[in-house]
């Protein structure tokens, strides 16, 4: 199977190339340099690099941690019978603020996946209330190509949601980048669960 | 044979020709009548809103190379229909855009990128597609970074989109875990166990 999509993907990426490369139309090389130029600004990052996230030897503040963070997901969640009005969506806003805002005890590379599991749910509020800048603030550094995520399916779930903020502030690149390196994470994490 | 039928053999005649030669100048081998990508690509041809110009042959070696590709739950007809529909709606973008005399040697290549991207994108990998520059990059309409087309719409976002929250509902129904809040209880139980079993370890 490697064989045969790595020969796919390096002919796309060759021929994605072409696009750029093959237009006999154009004109001077300052306007092709300019044409590229712009090309490439807008070009996305489709870079992952991914790490796995080993349980760490588990300590009493690590726990302690955990459920915090449980506490916190349990405040955000809206109750059943409770309206979905501004006052509450702010209230689950501030919770999950304050869950981002708690100190990550040492050794526990779990917390990373946690955070991002809050961070993905704020950014979701925060797109459903009309700012999505904010939450490609949130989201975007979190996420960075130049850094490794974790495998996970918190890591995916938060790629999608920085997909969608993307899309919303016009971030084309951002956004198409974001879900392809989703779509290639969540690939990823298929073939290990097969 | 009644006279439509005739005219349409005939147009089904030529039509088989132009890809025969297509296919000869691509060096790819000649394809048998039933070949699905053949036939894939002749009804996007036959398709009055799509380019007069669409290259037959280039479109069936993509879709032929996309029924190749080892696919998951994922790779269903009905994503691979929607890749197909976006490419679909680009033509059309693409065919209010473009003047005549530059469609071929503009479009074509644009079309290409675009339908080899998301066959990329469809086998699980990411290609790095030519995207529109973002607004605040935009300069005044005659100068030469202005003229970077456009190459990837709104549409095909919409495409990715959906193929990853797709991706996303696919790995949930195979791994079964909770998502959520209960995820991160049953994180929490499950850590709890391990310290209570590591502290009751001796040393």
């Amino acid at each position: 199977m490697s064989s045969n999509c790595t020969y796919v993907a390096t002919l796309a990426a060759l021929l994605g190339l072409a696009v750029v490369g093959c237009d006999d139309n154009a004109g001077s090389q300052a306007e092709v340099a300019g044409v590229v130029e712009a090309e490439e600004a807008s070009t996305p990052d489709a870079r992952l690099q991914t790490h796995e996230i080993v349980p760490s030897t588990p300590t009493a503040d690590g726990l302690a941690y955990i459920r915090a963070v449980a506490a916190i997901h349990a405040e955000a969640d809206a109750p059943a019978d409770a309206p979905a009005d501004a006052e509450g969506s702010a209230q689950r806003v501030a919770a999950l603020q304050r869950g981002l805002a708690l100190p990550v005890p040492e050794g526990l590379p779990e917390a990373e996946i946690l955070r991002l599991g809050l961070a993905t749910r704020l950014a979701s509020a925060w797109i459903e209330g009309g700012e999505a800048q904010r939450a490609q603030d949130l989201l975007a550094p979190m996420l960075a190509p130049s850094r490794s995520v974790p495998l996970d399916r918190s890591s995916a779930e938060a790629l999608v949601l920085l997909g969608d903020a993307a899309t919303r502030t016009g971030d084309d690149a951002l956004a198409a980048g974001s879900y392809g390196r989703s779509i290639r994470m969540m690939s990823i994490l298929r073939q290990e669960l097969e | 044979m009644s006279g439509p039928d005739r005219e349409r053999g005939k147009a089904d005649a030529a039509e088989a020709e132009r890809i025969a030669q297509e296919l000869a100048a691509l060096g790819e081998e000649p394809l048998a009548e039933d070949d699905e990508a053949l036939a894939f690509a002749q009804s996007l041809a036959a398709d009055p809103a799509a380019r007069p110009d669409i290259d037959i042959a280039t479109v069936q070696t993509l879709a032929g190379w996309a029924d190749a590709v080892p696919s998951d739950e994922s790779l269903s007809e009905l994503a691979q229909a929607r890749v197909w529909r976006t490419i679909e709606l680009r033509t059309k973008s693409a065919e209010g855009s473009t003047t005549p005399a530059r469609s071929r040697s503009r479009t074509r290549p644009v079309l290409l990128g675009a339908v080899v991207a998301l066959v990329a994108v469809a086998a699980g990998f990411v290609l790095v597609p030519v995207l529109s520059p973002p607004p605040t990059s935009q300069t005044s309409p005659t100068s030469p970074v202005a003229k970077a087309e456009p190459a990837v719409t709104a549409e095909e976002l919409d495409v990715l989109s959906t193929q990853a929250r797709a991706g996303l509902a696919a790995l949930d129904r195979l791994s079964g875990e909770p998502r959520g809040t209960a995820r991160v209880e049953a994180l929490a139980t499950d850590y709890a166990r391990r310290l209570e079993a590591h502290e009751g370890t001796p040393g």
